[in-house]
């Protein structure tokens, strides 16, 4: 047979993981082409044609041309040379060698020039001033969050060293720990109104934050540690609002957290408004009300339980110390 | 200083600024343009407006009113248009920039054919730069292509390489960084185009457009004449009867349609091949010739020229984009050892 003339399909049965030297040798034979047939239609030497067959590539020149001629070697024999490229890949990655060489083609070996100052002073001169507009724009930040405490209510005999509230609108001032009894504690919450509307009540001052607590820029941390020395304070002066809450929030949901390792949380309800936002303790327990979906963002969700409605809520825990954010129905 | 700050927010961009085609290269992320290089412009009222660019302006090639023109602005690899050739790359520049909210100043580094005259390549800086560049490098085609091949061009050990593009065939012998020989013939995929519509009108007297002749080559069209015979049916306007007659062309007409300017490119092979240096042509004969541009794509154009020849002829894999991702190593490599590679 002319070697001259296209041949029929003489496409191998490839098996997979098979090298391209076996493919294209097995797909010669059935040609019956011999290895010199096969070096003179593609003006190779007989060697290179062996070399191919045999996969010993180092005898030849460079990737690009091992490509090249495996593409033309397996158009002559009529066989699809991206079955063949694919096989040569895949030797290459047996090899440990990527599928495309690392090595850039163009290597100069002239020494590189000193760099010149002039960017790398801007360079520094625009991280400053991010570093200033970041600075600038958390400090804002912070000042429209933190609110001064409001003015103290001089009744203490209930709470003498209750929570020093904030009087953030969002939170719902009604987070209580309890870990000697949190059944109890469950049972008896009461509403949870937001601050803002029971401090409209007559006995409002007792949810209010003390007159030792009287820092007006009191961070919410502070908060939460008062709240957790004076838990049965505040379950007492909570029960006192149930009166006007307790209508308003018969339809609330109510959720309960509880923490066996440190753990930073943010709740949101469905409405979308932060409830609680506080790096708590192990041992600590929260107990929040709103409409779910409750968003619970975790810091260290391994660290952290939650009920609904006094059934517990499972989730998919991470591994200790990762972030988690799950949602709560 | 404003471009150099508009400069931070833009991209280094390799161009292969092709007669038939632009190709963009951004390091990091590969290929992000690959669009004709045809400009659609509307007269109004004496002034010159772009109406459209690129693929959208191919398509209208031959089919516009009397009022758009669609043109080609660049002419056997230069630039033929300054203007049209500055617009279309601005809108290329724009493109490839649309995250940006500046207006793009980026460093670009341009093929240019390797013969091409001083004139030719300050036109193309120029009008590089009026697109908004703020630094424009130029690198000699076959050397970019060799790159983006993947030919070790660094080593002591001549390489090679064809590119058959758009407008012109550029054949250079590479060693060490430097191209030791190279020749430019201006034969390309247009003069293929030009053959094919003469040959439909002197053998079935009818008139086809360059983009009916562009499909028929890359559909049936073919080098060497023991291909497979694949067939096309072709409508074209009739010269004698005025209207469209369809009609059928197999390869091998095509065949006969590009003997001309195939007989160019192996003549310019094989002078380039007597040219280079004897150790050189040694390295050439034992390794082989590589084969870039839209040009190799034609069918068994590697089989002709190596019977041609007597030497083995590969394809590089994507011809095509060859050009464009070498000249984006080679930007990273000037770029990181402050030299130029052009050698003329």
């Amino acid at each position: 047979m002319s070697a001259d003339e296209p041949l029929e399909n003489n496409e191998p049965a490839s098996a997979p993981g098979e090298r391209p030297g076996a493919l294209l040798k097995s797909a010669r034979e059935q040609a019956k082409l011999s290895e010199e047939d096969v070096a003179r239609e593609l003006r190779m030497t007989v060697t290179k044609v062996r070399a191919l067959e045999a996969d010993e590539y180092e005898k030849l020149h460079s990737d690009t041309f091992i490509r090249g001629y495996l593409r033309t070697y397996s158009k002559l024999l009529n066989l699809d040379p991206n079955t063949i490229l694919d096989a040569y890949k895949q030797t290459r990655r047996e090899a440990g060698l990527g599928d495309e060489p690392e090595e850039s083609p163009l290597q100069i070996n002239v020494p590189a020039p000193a760099r010149s100052m002039g960017k790398f002073i801007i360079w520094i001169i625009v991280l400053l001033a991010g570093i200033w507009a970041l600075s600038v724009w958390f400090l804002g930040n912070r000042q429209d969050t933190v609110e001064p405490a409001p003015v103290m209510d001089p009744v203490s005999d209930v709470a003498p060293n209750g929570p020093a509230n904030d009087g953030e609108p969002t939170q719902t001032g009604a987070f209580q720990d309890t870990p000697a009894d949190p059944v109890a504690t469950q049972s008896e919450s009461p509403g949870n109104a937001p601050v803002g509307s029971s401090a409209e009540g007559p006995d409002a001052a007792l949810a209010q934050p003390t007159p030792g607590a009287g820092d007006t820029q009191a961070p919410q941390t502070q908060a939460s540690v008062a709240a957790a020395e004076s838990g049965n304070s505040l379950e007492e002066a909570a029960s006192l609002n149930e009166p006007e809450a307790g209508t308003e929030n018969d339809n609330l949901d109510q959720m309960r957290l509880s923490f066996t390792e440190e753990c930073w949380l943010e709740v949101t309800d469905s409405r979308g408004d932060v409830l609680e936002t506080d790096l708590m303790q192990p041992g600590q327990t929260l107990e929040l009300q709103g409409e779910a979906p409750f968003t619970v963002k975790l810091g260290n969700a391994a660290g952290a339980n939650i009920q609904l409605n006094g059934e517990p809520f499972e989730f998919d825990r991470p591994p200790s110390g990762r972030y988690m954010a799950v949602t709560v129905n | 200083m404003l471009k150099h700050l508009r400069g931070a927010f833009s991209n280094d961009l390799s161009i292969d600024l092709g007669t038939a085609n632009t190709l963009i290269y951004v390091r990091g992320r590969g290929i992000v343009l690959n669009e004709p290089s045809v400009v659609a412009i509307r007269h109004h009222n004496g002034h010159k407006i772009v109406e459209a660019v690129g693929t959208e302006a191919k398509r209208m090639l031959g089919r516009t009113p009397g009022n758009i023109t669609a043109i080609r602005p660049l002419k056997d690899g230069v630039i033929a248009d300054f203007q049209v050739t500055e617009k279309m790359l601005q809108h290329f520049i724009r493109k490839v920039h649309e995250a940006s909210w500046f207006q793009p100043s980026p460093r670009v580094l341009i093929s240019v054919p390797c013969l091409s005259t001083e004139v030719e390549k300050r036109a193309i800086r120029e009008s590089a730069m009026g697109a908004g560049a703020r630094e424009v490098r130029l690198i000699e085609e076959p050397m970019a292509a060799a790159i983006g091949a993947g030919l070790k061009v660094s080593e002591a050990s001549g390489s090679m390489v064809v590119d058959i593009g758009g407008g012109t065939t550029e054949i250079a012998v590479i060693s060490l960084n430097g191209v030791v020989y190279s020749d430019s013939v201006r034969i390309g995929g247009d003069r293929f185009d030009e053959a094919i519509v003469n040959y439909v009108r002197r053998h079935y007297g009818s008139v086809i457009g360059d983009a009916t002749a562009e499909r028929i080559k890359q559909e049936v069209g073919c080098a060497f004449a023991g291909s497979e015979v694949r067939e096309i049916d072709v409508r074209g306007r009739n010269l004698a009867e005025g209207v469209p007659r369809s009609f059928t062309l197999n390869s091998d007409e095509i065949l006969e349609a590009l003997q001309e300017p195939l007989a160019g490119i192996v003549q310019a092979v094989k002078s380039a091949l007597e040219q280079s240096p004897p150790e050189l042509a040694a390295d050439i004969a034992e390794s082989g010739v590589v084969l870039t541009g839209g040009g190799a794509l034609l069918r068994d154009i590697d089989r002709l020229l190596s019977n041609e020849t007597g030497l083995p002829f590969i394809v590089a894999e994507d011809p095509l984009t060859c050009v464009a991702r070498g000249g984006g190593l080679a930007m990273e490599m000037m770029d990181k050892r402050n030299i130029d590679l052009l050698s003329s």
